[in-house]
């Protein structure tokens, strides 16, 4: 049976140390609300991003990716309701069949 | 000990050093070009119903056909929506799938696919009222079996749970769930995020509407900070060994390897989370409230003492939240992935499981 290496036992109790401290701060209350502030910067940042090539496409009379995905999110959520329509016919012709009806 | 034998001694283990050497070069090679990428999910399957993104497949039992099956009534395990299937048939040999069909179950897998901007606007409704009660239908059809085991796996444990709850006279005849969070509270950065930090999960959302899989990714990785580092480190420690980097690779490479969620259902899982739903009993589906008390079939609820992503806290309620009265709960020495994969699996959390369809189900 193969032992440990020395380095790899180092590394083991220095993990052992620092993993209870990093896990608690990424549980806590601080920890959440710099990540969320952070999401929100970034988010923002890519609204103004967006904003800006959205405008020059349409200066040139094209759709900008935003249209497109806006489009595409319509079109999904048809998808969706006639999916959800075809499921659950087939379970009231599954249930009628059931019944002997 | 003479010098003489000391250097006779380190002979070997000088040889066997720099033979790993070579071997360490030779697979880091091989890892950093992405060649030799092992294959994962490999056990033959047929696909017996297919809706939107959502498939349904029938594992071949001997390669061949069902004539291996001795088990009954048929097995569905449903997935989760955060990540991919196949960590439940990761490789030959190291595979959830493979035992069950050794034991002789007719397995079935609902995959629920790569979710698109079609699907943003899903929310649990589409799985729990919709997608399940079809694909358990298409089970029975398939199989010729009145009922189905069902056995759910992280969230897809909450989505088998809300079916059960939600459809009272489902054709169930037991419910397995392995490592399901109830308890929204003990899921740290998960529930923190929206509880204390304020965060509107509809800032997470890309432009298709959906979490987008980097997200999800970093979510998970932030549970266990030091991961990141102690897995490349287990790496180079076993860097010299095939089995190991192959093993390695297929089980980061799923660890890394999310799905996009559904808008819809991250919207609702905010709101689940606000409220811890699920142990306070205010869950609503489809307009409805739903009590996993209403639950009565037989019921066996696994968890993993060292998960540290469903933590024990956060699975422990459930027993005491379902109705049933033949239920069982086994806590197990494990991590979240380990009840399914590697040798502690194979040993203790796999045969448990089987033995508890067996003794619900019994012979054909």
């Amino acid at each position: 049976m193969t032992s440990t290496p020395s380095w790899r036992r180092t590394y083991d109790v220095a993990e052992r140390a620092v993993a209870p401290h990093a896990e608690r701060w990424v549980r806590s209350g601080e920890y959440a609300q710099v990540t969320a502030a952070a999401l929100g910067v970034r988010r923002r940042i890519g609204r103004v991003l967006d904003s800006v090539a959205t405008t020059g496409w349409h200066l040139v009379n094209l759709p900008a990716r935003s249209d497109v995905q806006k489009l595409r999110r319509q079109i999904g959520a048809l998808d969706r309701d006639l999916r959800r329509l075809s499921l659950q016919l087939e379970q009231s012709r599954t249930d009628r069949e059931g019944s002997g009806q | 000990m003479t010098t003489t034998q000391t250097q006779a001694g380190l002979g070997p283990l000088v040889r066997q050093q720099v033979g790993r050497a070579g071997q360490r070069a030779r697979n880091g090679v091989r890892l950093a070009t992405g060649a030799a990428r092992p294959a994962v999910g490999q056990t033959p399957k047929d696909v017996v119903w297919r809706h939107g993104r959502v498939e349904l497949w029938r594992y071949r039992a001997d390669g061949n056909g069902d004539e291996d099956v001795s088990a009954r009534p048929p097995l569905l395990l449903v997935f989760s929506l955060f990540s991919r299937s196949y960590v439940l048939d990761l490789r030959p040999g190291n595979s959830f799938v493979e035992h069950l069909l050794a034991a002789g179950f007719d397995v079935y897998l609902l995959d629920w696919g790569v979710p698109d901007e079609r699907d943003a606007a899903n929310r649990l409704e589409d799985y729990v009222d919709d997608y399940l009660p079809a694909a358990v239908q298409r089970v029975r059809e398939v199989s010729g079996a009145e009922e189905v085991d069902m056995l759910g796996y992280c969230f897809g444990s909450v989505l088998a749970l809300l079916y059960a709850a939600h459809h009272r006279n489902a054709p169930l005849r037991s419910l397995t769930v392995l490592t399901t969070p109830v308890d929204l509270e003990h899921l740290g950065p998960f529930s923190n995020l929206t509880t204390r930090g304020g965060l509107d999960v509809t800032s997470l959302l890309d432009p298709d509407g959906n979490v987008p899989p980097h997200v999800i990714h970093q979510a998970f990785k932030s549970l266990k900070p030091t991961t990141a580092v102690t897995q490349y480190v287990d790496l180079w420690q076993g860097l010299w060994n095939d089995d190991y980097v192959a093993s390695y690779q297929a089980l980061i490479g799923w660890a890394t390897d999310h799905v996009p969620l559904p808008g819809g259902v991250a919207r609702q899982l905010a709101d689940m989370l606000d409220d811890n739903a699920i142990v306070n009993d205010r869950l609503v589906i489809g307009g409805d409230r739903v009590h996993l008390s209403d639950i009565t079939v037989p019921f066996l609820t696994v968890l993993a003492n060292q998960d540290h992503i469903v933590p024990e806290a956060s699975a422990s309620p459930l027993i005491d939240l379902v109705g049933s009265t033949d239920k069982h709960e086994l806590r197990l020495d494990g991590g979240h992935v380990g009840l399914l994969v590697g040798r502690t699996a194979a040993r203790t959390t796999i045969p448990t499981i089987i033995d508890f369809l067996l003794q619900k189900g019994g012979p054909r």
